[in-house]
């Protein structure tokens, strides 16, 4: 008799301990960050990514080529319109210059020698004609000088188009004269010089090492592209204020608008989607100091700021519904097909975590409209991101001061 | 001759009698009774952890254990790599780990206990006497199987860590060490039915040989408080 009473007893024990700890709670509460639910100013933006240009930039190259004999000028340099900044060495091209301009000369003198030539035949042939006439000279004779008149014309008028030759040489050789000296086109700021003196200048692509000699930018005309995704881009209109934030100055805020819309979506640089070039137009730099290249990012206001109810953005849980859908739910459906996603909150009451589901609004970087069973002042559950992930309607929680302190 | 001894009255004498049992068993060992109920119990408890588990967040338990000094993007691979693997894949393991590791572990033990008593004295029980001792002084850990299947079943939400199943342990119900306490392993594998099957093993080795409890007890105990010993070294180190 007694052997059964022990081991019911010990059974009673096993059975019995599991079942007071659970009672009991302990271990079993779990601690989370609430925030009061209340009403927000959201305003409904996008955020891309990007880098700081120039919109009035010239790329200097050279049309000839030859080796750098001056540069007067440096990075950073403001130079004016017509500004001579860089000069190749000229001494083929003087040279050349001297040479069509003696081929002029000597054409001028060939032409003085037809001419002359040209009346003293002119004066024979009239002498001769008078003697055929009087049938003192005969037939072949009188041939020869008429034939010799007309050589002599042609040659001048050959020379003539020689003269025209050879001007049009000389006028070619001052040309690439003048192209030794390289000017600046507009007013601005020297930012890239990339040749140095001695080095060859080579006229022609861009592609190769001399052929581009330095850039010019005008720096009133910094601008921001960025590359807004496809899917963000129907949201974005020419006008709409956006803040501009340069990696090197993160803390500062720059107010921009958008001044241009790419009309065509490509795959940008280091990008896997396609996405849309943005030019932002500066409004005011806060006299930050700003270089083009700069890497920015900007956050493009899509509508005015409104008041919504809200939450904060980590406080919103989402979960994949794979139920089966009627075909008749079309409206609704995700582009994978029956999946849709669910997505809720949950709401801190009376020590227990209850899940609302909510329907999503408008949203920006810290806070998401919410539409639910909800109501101004209920406590939301914002975290810890581990248990919030895996917390169940109806789990014991305890609201951590700490946590809330430490923003977690 | 002594008529043979039932499992079922085996089984109550080694709660309530053990000497009576460890006569029985000394003059008819029986094994596979008592490892198979071991081992039954163990897999339905496992079995049935994982089946009401919620697996995304014991993969994140795992996760926050491991990978304390792991950077996020380590511990992402970390997460990826065993949410790969199905519950029900994980749990079969844990199962056939189970059915393979309980019996290995007793096996090993009982070659200890027959070579120290070849050692130390000339006449010894044969091996599948020393493994029906060991096997049938292990029963108690039936116990905290059951209590970890009730564990489990008041789990409501199914968060529960594999390390806090049996609240028989020490860190349970005396520590409540967290899981990333380097204590918290030596001591969620010692529990009350573990105590309770040591006990039992030092009584049998004592009935079985002569030997005074002391001697007994230091003999059983060698191999547990050398593992143990250097476990917790480690731990503190």
């Amino acid at each position: 008799m007694k052997k059964p009473l022990v081991i019911a007893a010990i059974l009673c024990l096993v059975v019995g301990v599991p079942v007071l700890k659970n009672l009991l709670g302990a271990g079993d509460v779990k601690k989370v960050q609430v925030e009061a639910l209340g009403e927000r100013n959201i305003q409904s933006s996008i955020i891309a990514s990007g880098n700081l240009s120039h919109e009035e930039k010239v790329l200097l190259s050279t049309e000839v080529i030859g080796n750098v004999k001056a540069i007067y000028v440096k990075e950073g340099d403001t130079v004016t319109s017509g500004q001579l900044v860089l000069q190749v060495d000229d001494e083929a091209f003087v040279s050349a210059t001297e040479q069509s301009q003696a081929a002029v000369r000597m054409q001028k003198i060939a032409i003085e020698r037809a001419q002359l030539r040209l009346d003293n035949l002119r004066i024979q042939w009239q002498r001769n004609k008078t003697l055929f006439d009087k049938k003192l000279i005969d037939q072949h004779t009188y041939d020869a000088i008429v034939l010799e008149l007309a050589a002599a014309e042609l040659e001048l008028k050959s020379g003539r188009e020689a003269l025209i030759q050879a001007q049009a040489q000389l006028s070619q050789a001052e040309t690439n004269l003048t192209k030794t000296r390289v000017y600046s086109p507009i007013d601005g700021v020297v930012t890239s010089l990339n040749i140095k003196v001695g080095e060859t200048a080579i006229a022609g692509t861009m592609n190769y090492a001399g052929s581009s000699l330095m850039t010019i930018a005008n720096p009133a005309s910094l601008y921001t592209e960025v590359n807004v995704d496809e899917a963000d881009i129907a949201n974005v209109a020419l006008g709409q204020r956006a803040e501009i934030v340069a990696i090197a100055h993160p803390d500062q805020a720059i107010a921009g608008s958008v001044d241009f819309i790419a009309e065509t979506a490509k795959v940008a640089p280091g990008r896997n989607g396609l996405s849309f070039a943005i030019k932002i137009r500066f409004t005011d730099v806060n006299n930050l100091k700003l270089w083009p290249g700069m890497s920015a990012r900007a956050e493009i206001f899509t509508r005015p700021e409104t008041t919504k109810l809200a939450v904060p953005v980590q406080a919103v849980v989402n979960q994949k519904d794979n139920r089966e859908k009627p075909e008749q739910e079309s409206a609704e459906a995700d582009l994978e097909g029956t999946s849709t996603t669910i997505n809720y909150v949950f709401l801190y009451r009376n020590g227990k975590a209850h899940r609302v589901p909510v329907t999503l609004g408008i949203s920006d970087d810290e806070y998401q409209e919410v539409e639910g069973e909800l109501s101004l002042g209920d406590s939301v559950i914002l975290g810890p991101d581990r248990i919030l992930r895996h917390l169940k309607h109806g789990d014991e929680v305890v609201i951590d001061p700490d946590l809330s302190k430490a923003g977690v | 001759m002594t008529q043979s001894t039932s499992n079922i009255t085996i089984l109550i004498n080694i709660i309530t009698a053990p000497s009576a049992a460890f006569q029985s068993l000394k003059e008819q060992p029986k094994i596979f009774f008592p490892l198979l109920l071991i081992i039954f119990f163990s897999v339905v408890m496992l079995a049935t952890y994982y089946a009401t588990v919620d697996y995304a967040w014991m993969v994140d338990q795992m996760v926050a254990a491991q990978g304390e000094n792991a950077s996020e993007a380590e511990r992402e691979q970390m997460r990826d790599a065993m949410s790969a693997m199905p519950p029900f894949v994980m749990g079969i393991i844990s199962v056939v780990g189970a059915a393979i590791g309980i019996p290995i572990i007793l096996v090993l033990f009982t070659a200890y206990l027959l070579l120290m008593n070849k050692l130390l004295v000339s006449q010894s029980q044969n091996f599948p006497s020393w493994l029906a001792l060991v096997c049938w002084a292990s029963i108690p850990g039936i116990f905290a199987s059951i209590a970890s299947l009730v564990n489990i079943l008041l789990a409501h939400n199914g968060q529960l860590a594999i390390e806090s199943l049996n609240p028989l342990t020490f860190n349970s119900l005396l520590f409540q060490l967290d899981s990333t306490d380097p204590l918290s392993g030596p001591l969620n594998s010692l529990d009350l039915t573990y105590v309770w099957s040591t006990v039992l093993l030092v009584l049998g080795y004592s009935h079985w040989t002569g030997r005074n409890l002391v001697q007994s007890a230091l003999i059983v105990l060698a191999p547990v408080l050398l593992i143990y010993g250097v476990w917790i070294a480690f731990a503190l180190n």
